[in-house]
């Protein structure tokens, strides 16, 4: 709403799952805000709730408390169908394992992600081949995905999340199935989409080289969500 | 887009739409083949109606079709010719009687004695003698595409029919009934002599013609007021009375109707199976749709589409397959019909079964919570 609202705000959020003795606390009151132009990364051990935690950022998963707002807009106060539209245009979602249609064409994987956030055909095609060239995909752009190498697939996936120019990018994981080359690749493309646009991305990560390229570092631990140097076991 | 996403779905999986499209095509096919038999029965059971001139009809009381005549009055002939709007009237004998083999068997005949003087239940298709012929006494016409049943006959040939010498003076061709048992034309005297059920002073059928400009219903109105212990019909009436009977008073239009669905119901399981295991296997993609904003009526549309595809693939050759069996069937001497309008029915429902057939793939996928896209 307003031009200083961030980017993404989280307030005292928690998720359990399951009820009783076995409910598990995955996200335990996180409290986040993060604004145009930040990249963070996340990094803790499994089971922690990152992934939770990243489901409810983008609004999959709605926290059992707390408050969660993309741009100024409270996702609790939105319908169904208007938080489907928020994600088309405001959100995009790259996974550890690419999740590309396996039917279609780089190109019109990149396409349907554009289609999603309402541009016509005739100019998502333009749109497509133009990100896909800047990715370095120009020539690969007919090909479909299981003809790609995981580097190959996993920029064609950004290019899908990024294509309509979301102010939020969540990635969980985005180079866990990727060599170090491929991998840096990865990072640098997040890294100019956050500089070029002024969108905020999240990202999930195991890797070293990843958390290195981003603003800040957060580690999250039993649902809990705090500074890096104050995680647990760090060199005091 | 997503209708692209569903045909290249189905293109990249088109092993096991092929299978979908087979079952729907085999369903098409028996649903046609039983359509065909079911409507060449139904024209078959009025073909004498169907080819007979006059608009109005006079039967017993409560005789239902043309197949179950019973005798009535002659004199209602005259009360017809009389009654103001009718131009022209003639009666029609029908009956059962037995035609005895040489060897000593018998064989169930199909009475038809029609008014020399009209068209009224005269043989069509004569191939060898002349109808005229039959005007002499104990002369009949027999049809040649019932020679497995009759025996071999030829034109000139006596026979034993109805405890009587006849002799064959006209033969017909592909005069089949669906009762199977065939028919035998001859003079309005001679059919009373073979039947041994029909007196002189008795008629099974009155056939009357309209005059030109009176109205029907105005004639009905009289025929009924004149004849109260008959039954008065138009022709078309008494055609759709003859068919229902067929159609729906007896198990055959049940038999029919089951052996339909029950093809639907194979197709239907093969298509909801197929499109099951194809959803399941892609259920990553259908959550990374919904995470990227694809709404539930998105995916709907996804699957239904899918559903159709295949169904339209499996229709063109299950319409074939259902053509060419019917014109095979046909070539048998049996009667079936099967034209544009029920091939298009039938297509519809197959289409409609498809969509059916993928709700179980539907709510898979409109359960599917968006989340699962994190944990794969
Ligand atoms: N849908 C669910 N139903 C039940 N439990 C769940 C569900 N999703 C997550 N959990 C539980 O919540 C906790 C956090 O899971 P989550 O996937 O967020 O961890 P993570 O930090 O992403 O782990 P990893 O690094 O292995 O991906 C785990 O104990 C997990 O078993
Ligand atoms: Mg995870």
């Amino acid at each position: 709403m307003t031009a200083r609202a961030p980017t993404l705000s989280l307030t005292a959020v928690c998720r359990t799952f399951g009820t009783g003795a076995r409910a598990v606390g995955a996200v335990r009151g996180v409290s986040l805000e993060l604004h145009a132009g930040e990249a963070v990364c996340i990094m803790g051990p499994s089971g922690s709730g990152k992934s939770t935690l990243l489901s409810i950022m983008g609004g999959l998963l709605e926290p059992d408390r707390g408050e969660v707002a993309i741009a100024g807009r409270r996702l609790a106060d939105l319908s169904q169908r208007a938080r489907c539209e928020l994600r088309r245009r405001q959100v995009g979602f790259v996974f550890q394992r690419f999740n590309l249609m396996g039917a279609l064409s780089a190109a019109e994987n990149v396409e349907l992600g554009l289609h999603l956030a309402g541009v016509a055909a005739p100019e998502g095609r333009r749109r497509a081949a133009g990100v896909l060239e800047r990715f370095g995909l120009g020539p690969r752009g007919g090909a479909l995905p299981r003809d790609l190498s995981g580097g190959e697939q996993q920029r064609v996936a950004l290019a899908r999340a990024l294509a309509p120019g979301p102010v939020l990018l969540l990635a969980d994981e985005p180079t866990g199935n990727l060599d170090s080359a491929n991998g840096r690749r990865v990072v640098e493309l997040i890294r100019a989409h956050v500089r070029g646009t002024g969108a905020a991305a999240v990202v999930v990560t195991h890797d070293r080289r990843v958390s290195e390229a981003m603003d800040h570092c957060l580690w999250m631990e039993d649902g809990v969500l705090g500074g890096f140097e104050d995680r647990p076991g760090a060199a005091a | 887009m997503w209708s692209r996403l569903a045909r290249r779905n189905v293109l990249l999986d088109r092993r096991r739409f092929a299978t979908s499209a087979l079952g729907v095509a085999f369903a098409l096919a028996l649903v046609l083949v039983q359509l065909g038999l079911f409507t060449g029965l139904a024209a078959n059971a009025t073909q004498v109606i169907d080819r007979s001139p006059g608009d109005v009809w006079i039967t017993g009381r409560n005789t239902g079709n043309f197949q179950w005549g019973q005798p009535i009055p002659r004199r209602s002939l005259d009360v017809v010719r009389s009654t103001p709007g009718i131009d022209w009237a003639r009666e029609l004998v029908t009956g059962w009687t037995q035609l005895r083999h040489p060897d000593g068997g018998v064989q169930r005949l199909e009475v038809i004695g029609f008014d020399l003087q009209s068209r009224v239940g005269a043989p069509w298709n004569v191939v060898a003698g002349d109808a005229r012929d039959l005007a002499v006494p104990g002369r009949v016409a027999l049809d040649a595409t019932s020679r497995g049943k009759l025996g071999h006959f030829s034109l000139g040939d006596h026979r034993e029919i109805g405890r009587r010498r006849v002799r064959i003076a006209a033969v017909t061709h592909g005069i089949t009934s669906f009762t199977t048992i065939p028919f035998v034309f001859a003079s309005l005297d001679t059919a009373r002599e073979i039947t041994g059920t029909i007196g002189a002073d008795e008629t099974v059928y009155v056939v009357a013609g309209l005059a030109p400009d009176a109205s029907l219903e105005a004639a009905l109105d009289a025929l009924r007021g004149r004849l109260p212990h008959l039954d008065v019909y138009a022709r078309q009436a008494f055609r759709e009375r003859t068919r229902r009977y067929w159609m729906f008073e007896t198990g055959m239009g049940i038999g029919f109707l089951l052996t339909s669905m029950l093809a639907v119901c194979v197709g239907a399981v093969i298509v909801s199976q197929t499109l099951y295991a194809a959803t399941s296997e892609h259920l990553p993609e259908y959550g990374t749709l919904k995470a990227m904003g694809a709404t539930d009526a998105d995916l709907t549309s996804i699957v239904v589409r899918q559903a159709l595809i295949a169904g339209a693939a499996g229709c063109v050759p299950g319409a074939l397959i259902g053509a060419v069996v019917v014109r095979g069937i046909r070539a048998q001497g049996l009667e079936a019909l099967l034209g544009p309008g029920l091939v298009a029915i039938a297509a519809g429902i197959a289409l409609g079964a498809c969509v059916l057939a993928a709700l179980g793939s539907i709510r898979r996928v409109r359960t599917l919570e968006p989340a699962m896209v994190f944990r794969l």
